[in-house]
């Protein structure tokens, strides 16, 4: 009987081979380990971190929100010409800061006069910038859009250009309920996405919450750090969030760093402490990104700190200069420095531009 | 019978109540302000006009931008009105008539003696969240009217053209006033936020529920070079983040003038 049926019926033939066609497809889509869940974001808190200083109760971190935020920073429409966008000089492989570049190019290949930080564990950070300008994640995106060797644009024209896009009221809709793209909107989307850039899963992290051991270099390494870098790059985050200014020679610095904020004398050449989390992705160092190598780093701190009268009291102890280690030390240090590299968060597709 | 005596009863006590209740609401009117740019006695003519300061200095103004805030009227009785603060954040723009002229609602009936505002957006405010930055107060609307590095409103920008400016590469001679600074999120630093009253030379702004006054302010350019301190275009072509905005400040919290008031 159902073999007549089928026979009987036109469309039966279609029907059978589109199903004998669709059948293992299908099968292999139920069966696939690999397929993605839909996508669902929201602010994790690492259970080893503190409590985060970003106010996620004025804007929660939703899927939408995140989308947009991402589509935002990876987007060359928010700059004059269309050719720069946050995320050509916060590139994920290097934790979001400019591998290989000392200073970053802006629009007409103009240079900055900073080294582009890393982005990440942002809702953790109550001052952004090297020299702590800005005290609301919120309210940092405007600088580099108008800053003109960075993007070089009116936000009110980089908003105009998303009124007139084809997805981004859509996108403005999905995240905050209308397609009206308001500036407060625009700020909170790129809020969401960043400060979902949590990087907590680094070897050290493992080792921190029990799920992996550290070699004795790196434990020997650890221990070095807390005894001769832990006053400033403290804690979990491996930053004390504070201003120091760390003995760079400044005969050739312009730049005074946190003075231009507070415009205090005692504040000059201060920049902030950077976290160590990824360090040793993120070359070059320091805020004008001078010195290339983490051997480099560590040599200046033993042989290269320079005396000035804004000088942090930490390097000049005991009227010695710096912080002295032997080349051992050097090597262990770096090799732990190299277990705060998170390579989940380096990776993660649901980060990147493409 | 009874119902009917039941059901009146039951009225009775709901108008008892209201009565009792209801609390004669105050009433309230409308007052208009129009803020007049000026060099001395003379309207500036932005762009066209050309001025000279005590020092002799010639100027032309092209850009003349300030935020005035927390406005409150003095009564005669001496009580003090104060506008709700949401209510009273204005950007003043020189090139635009529609921003300098302006009514306030729900202001409580009364004969007004005086005027007071901030000129400058207070410090709860500009360390405010940006959900809450909305209208004049707009960091995207308005961002020539903040610093987004060291975040902070630009209380008063003026812009234009001296001879005794120096000549930049493409052969403009501009001089740049951005005066702001709210104290500092963290650290102290400067506060250029200055009070202005505006007495209204023995008049009285009459404000009924169909009485709207309208006070005409003046704001007087030329003070930001010759106040308290004296200015000079040659000495400070650029003054913007630094101590030296202390005293221009200082030069437009004497700025604004009385100028007339109308009452209808």
């Amino acid at each position: 009987m159902p073999k007549n049926l089928i026979t009987n019926n036109p469309y039966s033939f279609i029907m059978v081979a589109s199903m004998l066609i669709l059948a293992p497809i299908f099968f292999i889509a139920c069966d696939d380990d690999d397929a993605p869940p839909p996508l669902s974001i929201s602010f994790e808190q690492p259970s080893h971190f503190p409590e985060p200083s970003y106010h996620f109760d004025k804007n929660p971190v939703t899927t939408a929100g995140f989308l947009l935020g991402k589509k935002l920073f990876y987007d060359g429409k928010l700059s004059r010409d269309g050719s720069i966008s946050c995320g050509s000089c916060h590139i994920q492989a290097a934790a979001f800061a400019h591998k290989d570049h000392d200073l970053s190019h802006g629009v007409d290949d103009l240079l900055g006069t900073r080294n582009a930080p890393a982005i990440q564990n942002l809702a953790w950070r109550n001052s952004f910038f090297w020299d702590g300008g800005v005290h609301d994640l919120d309210l940092l995106p405007l600088s580099p859009i108008e800053n003109p060797v960075e993007m070089d644009e009116s936000p009110a024209t980089a908003l105009d250009k998303l009124r007139n896009d084809d997805e981004y009221p859509a996108m403005f809709e999905a995240a905050f309920g209308s397609e009206e793209i308001t500036s407060t909107r625009f700020l909170q989307a790129l809020s969401q996405f960043m400060t979902t850039l949590v990087s907590a899963n680094s070897k050290y992290d493992k080792y921190l919450i029990g799920e992996q051991d550290l070699t004795t270099d790196e434990l020997e390494g650890l221990q070095l750090v807390e005894e001769k870098c832990a006053s400033c790059h403290s804690g979990v985050l491996f930053t004390d969030q504070s201003f120091r200014n760390n003995g760079l020679p400044i005969f050739f610095l312009t730049d005074k760093g946190r003075a231009l904020i507070t415009l205090k004398t005692e504040d000059e050449y201060k920049f902030k402490v950077p976290s160590l989390r990824n360090i040793a992705v993120t070359a070059p160092y320091m805020h004008d990104g001078r010195l290339w190598t983490l051997a480099d780093v560590l040599e200046h701190y033993n042989t290269g700190v320079q005396d000035h009268n804004t000088l942090d009291s930490i390097l000049k102890q005991g009227g010695n200069l710096g912080i002295a280690l032997t080349e051992q030390e050097k090597s262990k240090i770096i090799s732990f420095l190299h277990t705060l590299t998170d390579q989940e968060f380096l990776e993660n597709r649901v980060f990147a531009e493409f | 019978m009874k119902t009917k005596i039941i059901i009146l009863f039951f009225f009775s006590s709901v108008f008892l109540f209201g009565c009792k209740d209801e609390v004669q609401p105050e009433r309230t009117g409308e007052m208009e302000f129009v803020f007049r740019n000026k060099v001395n006695t003379l309207p500036l003519a932005q762009n066209v006009g050309k001025y000279s300061n005590a020092l002799g200095e010639d100027f032309v103004v092209t850009t003349f931008n300030y935020y005035l805030s927390n406005f409150e009227l003095v009564k005669d009785d001496g009580s003090v009105y104060t506008i709700p603060k949401d209510e009273s954040y204005f950007l003043i723009r020189g090139n635009d008539g529609t921003t300098s002229d302006f009514a306030i609602s729900n202001i409580p009936e009364g004969d007004y003696v005086a005027l007071r505002f901030s000129i400058g957006i207070d410090r709860e405010k500009s360390m405010s969240g940006v959900e809450e930055r909305v209208g004049d107060l707009d960091i995207v609307d308005h961002a020539d009217m903040y610093w987004s590095w060291n975040p902070g409103y630009i209380f008063m920008k003026l812009e234009g053209t001296s001879s005794k400016a120096p000549e930049s590469p493409s052969g403009d001679r501009i001089f740049r006033y951005h005066i702001g600074g709210y104290g500092g999120y963290d650290q102290e630093t400067f506060n250029n936020i200055r009070t202005a009253e505006i007495n209204f030379d023995n008049t009285k702004a009459i404000l009924r529920e169909d009485k709207t006054p309208r006070l005409i302010v003046g704001a007087n350019v030329a003070k930001l070079f010759d106040g308290v301190n004296t200015i000079s275009i040659e000495s400070n072509p650029t003054i913007m983040f630094a101590e030296k905005s202390i005293e221009v400040a200082d030069n437009y919290e004497k700025m604004f003038v009385f100028d007339h008031l109308h009452n209808f």
